[in-house]
């Protein structure tokens, strides 16, 4: 079994003149001009001495242009962990070698989801003439949770004095997974109909189990291991104890993947999945069945399941969608139909940033499902409002979300904010308060 | 983005300061008052070429156009070896600016032993110079063929002192 704090490489298979681009020096095309210009000048006006003044600049241009630089150059990129929780450092190296005496910058380009920090604020070294191999320790930030690659080695090389510069690329850095940062979250939410699996909800049904629900005469059929014998004793005739079943629920977790190509849209979807992973991972810890549903730019679908093996499916999917909310070429489809449980307690988490999902939560509920809806808080991301026009669409931007909110709430879907202060926590009691009433109105208004 | 490390702007003020000295020292050669027209044309492109290092081609043009004028001047040519100096200065302030256009990146610059290889590309630059004036100052089929000669020799030479440097 591989040791998982090796650190994983990628090394390059460059040669001479793969993936090589050569572009001049500014000095060469001006020392070309300057030289040929004055020849051309001295051959057109009769002046040889103005063929002294380019001679100089051919001279120049001709030395500049005698070497390419080195033959050979290599390169790795390492880093100590390719698994780390969001603000956590990734500490890595990159390795270059090359032949001969040059000048070389190093530079680790295309990242995504990291900022560095060690170098910064690009991460790249220019080194001074000299010769490899050297080693270049780094530092990044995982920014935000997501598979995100971190980019691929470019060298820039010259011979020192040349007028050529070389540019090749060296390797592709390994990727990194990184984590949603845990949320506080102890909280259940109650699945809309138990199901007959160890777990952790009470059932209203009774059955074998080792919470008490009551104790009733005996009837034929019952296990004389149920018998209460002090009942019976006192009673003078046989009574049973009977117990509630411990069961599992079903939670399908729908998260809005709806999202635009800029920062704060992201960041409002992260969100998102941090406060998905939060819940998923307390019902998947519960011995519930938690599935994934995203739906938007990015799509993802796995079918309820427990255990182990769920929550390290269900963290890659909320991890690819982080990718791609952070690499805005990256489209993922989701090629399988999407069945949802007759019983499934279906918890949309959204910020509300789309009508198609606020219908897709309403249809669901239309159908018989049982639907809560987490509301992420972004308004603390929104701009501040530079003048009375941007104030007022602030204003407008809320009101909609409050509109959008009392809407799911007359059609049945009982809404919580989670904010950035009181987290999904607060959020989860809220809904549990409110899922109660609903049920105890609903009761109350059904036929007799 | 432009980024102005610290040692960025030490290298911009010599090319500056190397390119007002040029100039100036054209300017006194010359003696005429549209000499210091040219000088100060000179070092404004000079100063252009901090911003855009497509300039740098200006500057060498304007350089020897700078030369050329002094050199070439109606009231009698200027003796060819007086401007040794000012070619050498156009060729120094072509590299630093050459230099100044390379450190524009993101990444930190180490102190690197550029200055004594600019030394030598004006050593080069003034010593050519020299060379083919001399030759060219033979007269007839002669001159010409020395200035064939000693252009050739020069750029041998400047190749085998590039490549002795590294």
């Amino acid at each position: 079994m591989a040791d998982p704090t090796a650190p994983r490489s990628v090394r390059s298979g460059a040669t001479r003149g793969q993936d090589g681009r050569r572009h001049g020096d500014p000095r060469l095309s001006a020392y070309l001009v300057g030289g040929f210009g004055a020849l051309i000048a001295a051959v057109a006006t009769g002046h040889h001495e103005l063929a002294a003044l380019g001679a100089p600049f051919l001279a120049l241009a001709a030395a500049g242009l005698v070497d390419g630089g080195p033959a050979r150059v290599v390169g790795t990129v390492t880093v100590r962990a390719d698994r780390v929780i969001e603000d956590d450092l990734i500490e890595g190296e990159a390795r270059v070698d090359w032949d001969g005496e040059a000048e070389v910058d190093v530079m680790l380009t295309g990242w995504r989801g990291v900022a560095p920090v060690d170098p910064a604020p690009a991460i790249g070294w220019s080194l001074p003439a000299g010769r490899g191999p050297v080693t270049l320790p780094f530092r990044l930030r995982a920014r935000s949770w997501g598979v995100h690659d971190l980019g691929t080695l470019w060298v820039r090389v010259r011979t020192p004095g040349a007028l050529v510069v070389r540019e090749r690329k060296l390797a592709s850095a390994p990727s990194v997974r990184v984590l949603p940062a845990p949320l506080r979250l102890d909280r259940l939410l109650k699945p809309a109909e138990p199901r007959a699996v160890a777990g952790m909800h009470l059932s209203r049904s009774r059955g074998p189990g080792t919470d008490f629900a009551e104790l009733r005469p005996y009837q034929p059929g019952d296990r004389l291991r149920d018998l209460s014998w002090a009942t019976s004793a006192r009673l003078g005739e046989p009574w049973v104890t009977v117990h509630h079943p411990e069961r599992t629920g079903t939670v399908l977790l729908l998260l809005d993947a709806f999202f635009w190509n800029e920062r704060r849209s992201a960041e409002g979807l992260a969100r998102a999945a941090r406060a998905a992973w939060a819940v998923a991972s307390v019902h998947l810890r519960a011995q519930d069945r938690v599935g994934l549903l995203a739906q938007g730019r990015t799509a993802a679908w796995l079918p309820p399941q427990g255990g182990r093996r769920a929550r390290w499916l269900l963290l890659d999917e909320l991890l690819s969608v982080g990718g791609a909310a952070e690499d805005r070429w990256r489209r993922r489809w989701r090629d399988a139909r999407v069945m949802v449980p007759a019983d499934a307690l279906i918890v949309g988490v959204t910020s509300l940033g789309s009508h198609t999902f606020l219908r897709d939560l309403l249809r669901y509920r239309r159908t018989g499902h049982t639907t809560v809806a987490l509301v992420i808080d972004t308004s603390d991301l929104l701009l501040d409002p530079a003048d009375r026009v941007d104030a007022a669409a602030r204003r407008i931007r809320l009101a909609q979300r409050d509109a959008e909110r009392h809407a799911l709430d007359r059609g049945g879907v009982p809404t919580a904010l989670v904010t950035t202060s009181e987290g999904a926590g607060a959020a989860i009691s809220a809904l549990r308060r409110r899922m109660r009433r609903l049920h105890a109105s609903r009761a109350a208004a059904a036929p007799r | 983005m432009i980024t102005w490390w610290p040692t960025r702007r030490r290298l911009a003020v010599i090319a500056v300061g190397t390119a007002v000295l040029t100039g100036a020292a054209a300017a006194w050669l010359g003696g005429a008052a549209w000499h210091v027209d040219y000088a100060a044309v000179y070092v404004a492109v000079a100063l252009s070429a901090l911003l855009s290092p497509a300039a740098i081609t200006l500057q060498v043009i304007a350089g020897q156009v700078l030369a050329a004028s002094v050199l070439l001047r109606p009231d009698g040519p200027a003796p060819p070896l007086l401007l040794v100096p000012v070619v050498a200065g156009v060729v120094l302030t072509a590299e630093l600016l050459g230099l100044v256009a390379r450190l524009d990146t993101p990444l930190r610059p180490r102190p690197a032993p550029e200055l004594p290889r600019m030394g030598l590309s004006a050593l080069i630059g003034g010593g050519v110079y020299a060379a083919v004036s001399l030759a060219g100052g033979l007269s007839g089929p002669t001159g010409l063929l020395a200035v064939a000669l000693g252009g050739g020799a020069c750029v041998v030479l400047a190749v085998v002192l590039a490549r002795g440097m590294r």
